[in-house]
Protein backbone atom coordinates (compact mmCIF):
# COMPACT_ATOMS: atom_id res chain seq x y z
CA UNK A 1 0.00 0.00 0.00
CA UNK A 2 2.90 2.33 0.81
CA UNK A 3 4.09 1.90 -2.44
CA UNK A 4 1.13 2.58 -4.55
CA UNK A 5 0.59 6.21 -2.86
CA UNK A 6 3.03 7.89 -4.46
CA UNK A 7 2.08 6.41 -7.71
CA UNK A 8 -1.33 7.58 -7.13
CA UNK A 9 -0.84 11.15 -6.19
CA UNK A 10 1.98 11.75 -9.28
CA UNK A 11 -0.88 9.66 -11.57
CA UNK A 12 -3.55 12.46 -10.06
CA UNK A 13 -0.95 15.51 -10.45
CA UNK A 14 0.01 14.33 -14.54
CA UNK A 15 -4.05 14.48 -15.00
CA UNK A 16 -4.32 17.84 -13.85
CA UNK A 17 -1.34 19.58 -15.66
CA UNK A 18 -2.63 17.60 -18.70
CA UNK A 19 -6.37 19.09 -17.79
CA UNK A 20 -4.57 22.40 -17.55
CA UNK A 21 -2.83 22.50 -20.53
CA UNK A 22 -5.91 21.16 -22.57
CA UNK A 23 -8.07 23.72 -20.90
CA UNK A 24 -5.44 26.67 -21.57
CA UNK A 25 -4.21 26.15 -24.86
CA UNK A 26 -7.38 25.30 -27.26
CA UNK A 27 -9.40 28.64 -27.69
CA UNK A 28 -12.92 27.82 -27.66
CA UNK A 29 -14.94 27.11 -30.87
CA UNK A 30 -16.84 30.04 -30.38
CA UNK A 31 -14.25 32.57 -30.56
CA UNK A 32 -14.61 34.86 -33.43
CA UNK A 33 -11.42 36.37 -34.99
CA UNK A 34 -10.24 40.21 -34.06
CA UNK A 35 -11.49 43.08 -36.33
CA UNK A 36 -8.04 44.39 -36.96
CA UNK A 37 -7.17 40.63 -38.14
CA UNK A 38 -9.58 40.43 -40.61
CA UNK A 39 -8.19 43.06 -43.53
CA UNK A 40 -4.67 43.90 -44.30
CA UNK A 41 -4.06 46.90 -45.47
CA UNK A 42 -1.11 48.38 -47.35
CA UNK A 43 -0.71 51.20 -48.80
CA UNK A 44 2.09 53.38 -51.06
CA UNK A 45 3.15 55.12 -54.20
CA UNK A 46 3.81 54.59 -58.21
CA UNK A 47 6.98 56.78 -57.30
CA UNK A 48 9.20 57.39 -54.06
CA UNK A 49 10.98 60.56 -56.61
CA UNK A 50 8.15 62.88 -58.17
CA UNK A 51 8.83 66.30 -60.37
CA UNK A 52 7.26 69.47 -59.17
CA UNK A 53 4.02 69.33 -61.55
CA UNK A 54 4.28 65.86 -62.45
CA UNK A 55 1.29 63.09 -61.18
CA UNK A 56 1.88 59.85 -59.37
CA UNK A 57 -0.32 57.14 -58.74
CA UNK A 58 -1.34 55.55 -55.17
CA UNK A 59 -2.03 52.21 -54.69
CA UNK A 60 -4.04 50.67 -51.79
CA UNK A 61 -4.47 46.96 -50.86
CA UNK A 62 -6.46 45.30 -49.18
CA UNK A 63 -6.05 41.67 -48.13
CA UNK A 64 -9.47 40.68 -46.77
CA UNK A 65 -9.19 37.04 -44.71
CA UNK A 66 -10.67 34.47 -46.68
CA UNK A 67 -13.84 33.88 -45.67
CA UNK A 68 -15.13 37.38 -45.28
CA UNK A 69 -16.14 40.32 -46.89
CA UNK A 70 -16.11 43.81 -47.10
CA UNK A 71 -19.22 46.08 -48.24
CA UNK A 72 -18.04 47.70 -52.20
CA UNK A 73 -18.02 51.44 -52.49
CA UNK A 74 -21.42 51.06 -53.69
CA UNK A 75 -23.43 48.88 -51.30
CA UNK A 76 -26.96 48.25 -52.81
CA UNK A 77 -28.52 48.96 -49.46
CA UNK A 78 -28.84 52.54 -48.52
CA UNK A 79 -27.86 51.33 -44.92
CA UNK A 80 -24.31 49.91 -45.57
CA UNK A 81 -21.52 51.22 -44.98
CA UNK A 82 -19.31 51.74 -48.73
CA UNK A 83 -15.54 51.45 -48.16
CA UNK A 84 -13.73 54.62 -48.46
CA UNK A 85 -10.56 55.71 -49.16
CA UNK A 86 -9.67 59.55 -48.18
CA UNK A 87 -6.60 61.58 -48.21
CA UNK A 88 -5.59 63.90 -46.04
CA UNK A 89 -5.31 68.04 -46.88
CA UNK A 90 -1.79 67.67 -48.21
CA UNK A 91 0.02 71.12 -49.38
CA UNK A 92 1.29 70.91 -53.33
CA UNK A 93 -0.92 67.80 -53.74
CA UNK A 94 -4.39 67.76 -55.89
CA UNK A 95 -6.05 64.07 -55.75
CA UNK A 96 -7.76 63.17 -58.40
CA UNK A 97 -11.16 60.92 -58.27
CA UNK A 98 -10.15 57.41 -56.68
CA UNK A 99 -10.62 54.24 -58.65
CA UNK A 100 -12.59 51.36 -56.88
CA UNK A 101 -12.68 47.55 -58.20
CA UNK A 102 -15.55 45.93 -59.80
CA UNK A 103 -17.52 44.73 -57.51
CA UNK A 104 -18.92 41.17 -56.62
CA UNK A 105 -22.68 40.41 -55.98
CA UNK A 106 -22.89 37.73 -53.85
CA UNK A 107 -26.17 36.03 -52.19
CA UNK A 108 -25.51 34.87 -48.85
CA UNK A 109 -27.61 32.38 -46.89
CA UNK A 110 -29.29 34.71 -44.69
CA UNK A 111 -30.25 37.03 -47.32
CA UNK A 112 -32.86 36.91 -50.28
CA UNK A 113 -30.84 39.76 -51.87
CA UNK A 114 -27.46 39.85 -53.58
CA UNK A 115 -25.01 42.40 -51.82
CA UNK A 116 -22.18 44.03 -53.62
CA UNK A 117 -18.89 43.53 -51.90
CA UNK A 118 -14.99 42.95 -52.53
CA UNK A 119 -13.10 39.74 -51.14
CA UNK A 120 -9.51 38.27 -51.69
CA UNK A 121 -7.04 40.88 -52.26
CA UNK A 122 -8.48 44.12 -53.55
CA UNK A 123 -6.71 47.18 -55.10
CA UNK A 124 -8.08 50.85 -54.90
CA UNK A 125 -6.10 53.43 -57.20
CA UNK A 126 -6.03 57.42 -57.09
CA UNK A 127 -3.77 60.25 -58.91
CA UNK A 128 -2.06 62.55 -57.25
CA UNK A 129 -0.47 65.85 -58.75
CA UNK A 130 2.76 67.80 -57.62
CA UNK A 131 1.98 71.86 -58.23
CA UNK A 132 4.27 73.42 -60.04
CA UNK A 133 5.34 75.90 -57.36
CA UNK A 134 5.57 73.22 -54.77
CA UNK A 135 9.88 73.54 -53.26
CA UNK A 136 11.57 70.51 -52.94
CA UNK A 137 11.93 68.30 -50.33
CA UNK A 138 10.23 64.91 -48.30
CA UNK A 139 6.82 65.19 -47.86
CA UNK A 140 4.04 62.56 -46.58
CA UNK A 141 0.77 61.91 -48.31
CA UNK A 142 -1.68 60.11 -45.73
CA UNK A 143 -4.94 59.28 -45.60
CA UNK A 144 -7.89 57.23 -44.09
CA UNK A 145 -9.23 53.60 -45.28
CA UNK A 146 -12.58 52.78 -44.44
CA UNK A 147 -14.36 49.46 -44.74
CA UNK A 148 -16.68 47.56 -42.60
CA UNK A 149 -16.42 43.45 -42.76
CA UNK A 150 -18.89 40.39 -42.16
CA UNK A 151 -19.13 36.74 -42.95
CA UNK A 152 -21.84 34.59 -43.58
CA UNK A 153 -23.09 34.92 -40.38
CA UNK A 154 -22.03 38.00 -38.59
CA UNK A 155 -20.66 41.52 -39.45
CA UNK A 156 -17.70 43.48 -37.57
CA UNK A 157 -17.81 46.95 -36.58
CA UNK A 158 -16.37 49.78 -39.00
CA UNK A 159 -13.04 49.97 -39.07
CA UNK A 160 -10.48 53.07 -39.82
CA UNK A 161 -7.03 52.27 -40.83
CA UNK A 162 -4.72 55.27 -41.28
CA UNK A 163 -2.05 55.45 -43.52
CA UNK A 164 1.03 57.35 -44.51
CA UNK A 165 3.64 57.45 -47.79
CA UNK A 166 6.34 59.05 -48.10
CA UNK A 167 7.24 61.08 -51.34
CA UNK A 168 10.47 62.91 -52.33
CA UNK A 169 9.52 66.30 -54.41
CA UNK A 170 11.81 67.03 -56.41
CA UNK A 171 12.10 70.71 -58.41
CA UNK A 172 11.60 70.32 -61.93
CA UNK A 173 14.46 71.94 -64.20
CA UNK B 1 10.00 25.25 1.66
CA UNK B 2 9.56 22.61 -1.22
CA UNK B 3 6.53 21.60 0.97
CA UNK B 4 4.55 24.96 0.91
CA UNK B 5 5.68 25.80 -2.79
CA UNK B 6 3.75 22.56 -3.24
CA UNK B 7 1.14 23.51 -1.83
CA UNK B 8 0.74 26.63 -3.06
CA UNK B 9 0.79 25.29 -6.51
CA UNK B 10 -1.27 22.75 -5.50
CA UNK B 11 -4.01 25.52 -4.67
CA UNK B 12 -3.91 27.77 -7.90
CA UNK B 13 -3.81 24.04 -10.24
CA UNK B 14 -6.97 23.03 -8.12
CA UNK B 15 -8.54 26.71 -8.15
CA UNK B 16 -8.07 27.20 -11.95
CA UNK B 17 -9.85 23.41 -12.86
CA UNK B 18 -12.71 24.35 -10.45
CA UNK B 19 -13.05 27.77 -12.27
CA UNK B 20 -13.16 25.82 -15.81
CA UNK B 21 -15.36 22.74 -14.55
CA UNK B 22 -17.59 25.61 -12.67
CA UNK B 23 -18.24 27.47 -15.88
CA UNK B 24 -18.53 24.46 -18.06
CA UNK B 25 -20.89 22.51 -15.89
CA UNK B 26 -22.84 25.78 -14.70
CA UNK B 27 -26.80 24.16 -13.59
CA UNK B 28 -28.18 26.94 -15.75
CA UNK B 29 -26.62 25.77 -18.87
CA UNK B 30 -26.85 21.97 -18.14
CA UNK B 31 -31.08 22.61 -17.49
CA UNK B 32 -31.76 23.38 -21.02
CA UNK B 33 -29.02 21.55 -22.60
CA UNK B 34 -29.24 17.90 -23.72
CA UNK B 35 -25.99 16.72 -25.17
CA UNK B 36 -22.14 17.13 -24.19
CA UNK B 37 -21.82 18.99 -27.65
CA UNK B 38 -24.51 21.64 -27.09
CA UNK B 39 -23.07 22.17 -23.34
CA UNK B 40 -19.87 23.07 -24.75
CA UNK B 41 -21.32 25.06 -27.59
CA UNK B 42 -23.04 26.97 -25.58
CA UNK B 43 -20.55 27.95 -22.97
CA UNK B 44 -20.76 31.38 -22.06
CA UNK B 45 -17.91 33.43 -22.92
CA UNK B 46 -14.89 34.71 -20.44
CA UNK B 47 -15.71 38.10 -19.09
CA UNK B 48 -19.81 37.49 -19.60
CA UNK B 49 -21.20 38.79 -16.90
CA UNK B 50 -23.64 35.48 -15.66
CA UNK B 51 -25.75 37.43 -13.69
CA UNK B 52 -26.36 41.13 -14.68
CA UNK B 53 -25.53 44.47 -13.24
CA UNK B 54 -28.05 47.36 -12.56
CA UNK B 55 -28.56 48.65 -15.78
CA UNK B 56 -31.12 51.62 -16.70
CA UNK B 57 -31.50 51.49 -20.58
CA UNK B 58 -33.42 54.14 -22.22
CA UNK B 59 -35.28 53.40 -25.38
CA UNK B 60 -35.21 55.67 -28.43
CA UNK B 61 -39.22 56.88 -27.17
CA UNK B 62 -37.75 57.56 -23.90
CA UNK B 63 -38.55 55.22 -22.00
CA UNK B 64 -36.38 54.18 -18.92
CA UNK B 65 -36.19 50.35 -18.38
CA UNK B 66 -34.34 49.04 -15.78
CA UNK B 67 -33.48 45.63 -16.62
CA UNK B 68 -33.57 44.11 -13.07
CA UNK B 69 -37.56 45.08 -13.22
CA UNK B 70 -38.24 44.02 -16.76
CA UNK B 71 -36.55 40.18 -16.13
CA UNK B 72 -38.21 39.97 -13.03
CA UNK B 73 -41.41 40.99 -14.59
CA UNK B 74 -40.84 38.56 -17.81
CA UNK B 75 -39.92 34.83 -17.94
CA UNK B 76 -37.22 35.47 -20.75
CA UNK B 77 -35.62 39.14 -21.98
CA UNK B 78 -34.40 38.55 -25.15
CA UNK B 79 -31.60 41.40 -25.87
CA UNK B 80 -30.35 42.07 -29.87
CA UNK B 81 -27.24 43.74 -30.47
CA UNK B 82 -28.01 44.99 -33.78
CA UNK B 83 -26.93 47.75 -36.41
CA UNK B 84 -28.66 49.36 -39.60
CA UNK B 85 -25.26 48.69 -41.19
CA UNK B 86 -25.58 45.19 -40.84
CA UNK B 87 -26.84 42.64 -43.06
CA UNK B 88 -27.30 39.48 -41.12
CA UNK B 89 -28.93 41.60 -38.19
CA UNK B 90 -31.57 43.24 -41.01
CA UNK B 91 -32.73 40.07 -42.08
CA UNK B 92 -32.79 38.12 -38.90
CA UNK B 93 -35.18 41.43 -37.37
CA UNK B 94 -38.52 40.56 -39.41
CA UNK B 95 -38.24 36.79 -37.04
CA UNK B 96 -38.23 38.82 -33.68
CA UNK B 97 -41.27 41.30 -34.63
CA UNK B 98 -43.34 38.15 -35.45
CA UNK B 99 -42.00 36.35 -32.52
CA UNK B 100 -42.72 39.18 -30.10
CA UNK B 101 -46.40 39.21 -31.57
CA UNK B 102 -46.66 35.10 -31.41
CA UNK B 103 -44.92 35.04 -27.51
CA UNK B 104 -46.70 38.45 -25.89
CA UNK B 105 -48.74 36.25 -23.77
CA UNK B 106 -45.87 34.33 -23.23
CA UNK B 107 -43.86 36.91 -20.78
CA UNK B 108 -41.09 37.25 -23.49
CA UNK B 109 -39.84 40.75 -24.06
CA UNK B 110 -37.72 42.06 -26.91
CA UNK B 111 -35.32 43.99 -26.52
CA UNK B 112 -32.85 45.95 -29.54
CA UNK B 113 -29.87 47.62 -28.88
CA UNK B 114 -28.72 49.80 -32.01
CA UNK B 115 -24.96 49.60 -31.89
CA UNK B 116 -22.52 51.80 -33.40
CA UNK B 117 -25.79 53.74 -35.23
CA UNK B 118 -26.84 57.07 -35.84
CA UNK B 119 -30.18 57.84 -33.71
CA UNK B 120 -31.65 59.28 -37.06
CA UNK B 121 -30.63 56.16 -39.45
CA UNK B 122 -32.35 54.11 -36.96
CA UNK B 123 -35.00 55.86 -36.29
CA UNK B 124 -35.55 55.57 -40.50
CA UNK B 125 -35.02 51.96 -40.51
CA UNK B 126 -37.61 50.86 -37.70
CA UNK B 127 -40.26 53.02 -39.57
CA UNK B 128 -39.13 51.21 -42.84
CA UNK B 129 -38.94 47.71 -41.71
CA UNK B 130 -41.77 47.95 -39.32
CA UNK B 131 -40.16 47.67 -36.22
CA UNK B 132 -42.17 47.48 -33.14
CA UNK B 133 -40.59 45.91 -30.25
CA UNK B 134 -38.62 48.54 -28.22
CA UNK B 135 -35.11 49.67 -29.60
CA UNK B 136 -32.49 52.11 -27.56
CA UNK B 137 -29.15 53.44 -28.71
CA UNK B 138 -25.65 52.25 -27.37
CA UNK B 139 -23.35 54.87 -28.89
CA UNK B 140 -20.86 54.62 -25.60
CA UNK B 141 -21.25 50.50 -25.53
CA UNK B 142 -22.63 51.08 -21.93
CA UNK B 143 -24.88 48.49 -22.50
CA UNK B 144 -22.42 46.35 -24.00
CA UNK B 145 -20.06 46.79 -21.75
CA UNK B 146 -22.36 45.51 -19.18
CA UNK B 147 -23.00 42.48 -20.80
CA UNK B 148 -18.85 41.98 -20.81
CA UNK B 149 -18.90 43.47 -24.53
CA UNK B 150 -20.13 43.25 -28.14
CA UNK B 151 -17.02 42.14 -30.46
CA UNK B 152 -19.88 40.93 -33.53
CA UNK B 153 -23.37 41.67 -34.79
CA UNK B 154 -25.71 40.46 -34.28
CA UNK B 155 -25.83 38.78 -30.57
CA UNK B 156 -28.45 37.73 -28.98
CA UNK B 157 -28.58 37.34 -25.21
CA UNK B 158 -30.67 35.36 -23.29
CA UNK B 159 -31.99 36.52 -19.78
CA UNK B 160 -34.06 34.87 -17.53
CA UNK B 161 -35.81 36.33 -14.84
CA UNK B 162 -33.40 36.14 -12.08
CA UNK B 163 -31.25 38.85 -14.24
CA UNK B 164 -29.29 35.65 -15.58
CA UNK B 165 -27.76 35.33 -19.06
CA UNK B 166 -28.92 31.56 -20.08
CA UNK B 167 -27.78 32.22 -23.42
CA UNK B 168 -25.31 33.87 -26.27
CA UNK B 169 -26.19 33.28 -29.61
CA UNK B 170 -23.18 35.14 -31.95
CA UNK B 171 -24.56 35.66 -35.84
CA UNK B 172 -27.50 35.24 -37.83
CA UNK B 173 -30.81 33.63 -36.38
CA UNK B 174 -33.17 32.12 -38.64
CA UNK B 175 -36.87 31.97 -37.72
CA UNK B 176 -36.43 28.36 -36.84
CA UNK B 177 -33.53 28.52 -34.73
CA UNK B 178 -35.04 31.64 -32.77
CA UNK B 179 -38.39 29.57 -32.40
CA UNK B 180 -36.29 26.32 -31.03
CA UNK B 181 -34.06 28.98 -28.43
CA UNK B 182 -37.16 29.88 -27.42
CA UNK B 183 -38.89 26.82 -27.03
CA UNK B 184 -36.14 25.09 -25.18
CA UNK B 185 -35.33 28.02 -22.64
CA UNK B 186 -39.07 28.05 -22.04
CA UNK B 187 -39.28 24.70 -21.73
Amino acid sequence: MAVTKPITRFTLFGGVVVLLLCLSVFPSSGQAPKNKDLVHVEAYASHKRVNSGKSFHIIITANIKQGFHINSHKPLDEFLLPTVLRFNETKGIAFGSVCYPKPKQVLFPFSPNHLSVYDGKISIFAEGKVSRNISSGDINVSGIFTYQACNDQMCFMPESVGFDIPLKIVKAD
Amino acid sequence: MVAVGGFLIGIILFAQVANHVHKIFDPLQIKNLVSVKQLFSAKIPEGVPVKLPDLIITTIEGEQLVLKELTSRNRLVVVNFWASWCSPCVEEMPHFEKINRDYQNKNVTFLGIATKDLLSVVRKFIVQKEITYKIAMDDQDKIANAFGGVKVLPTTIFIDNNNRIVKIHKGYLSQRELDENLKDLLH
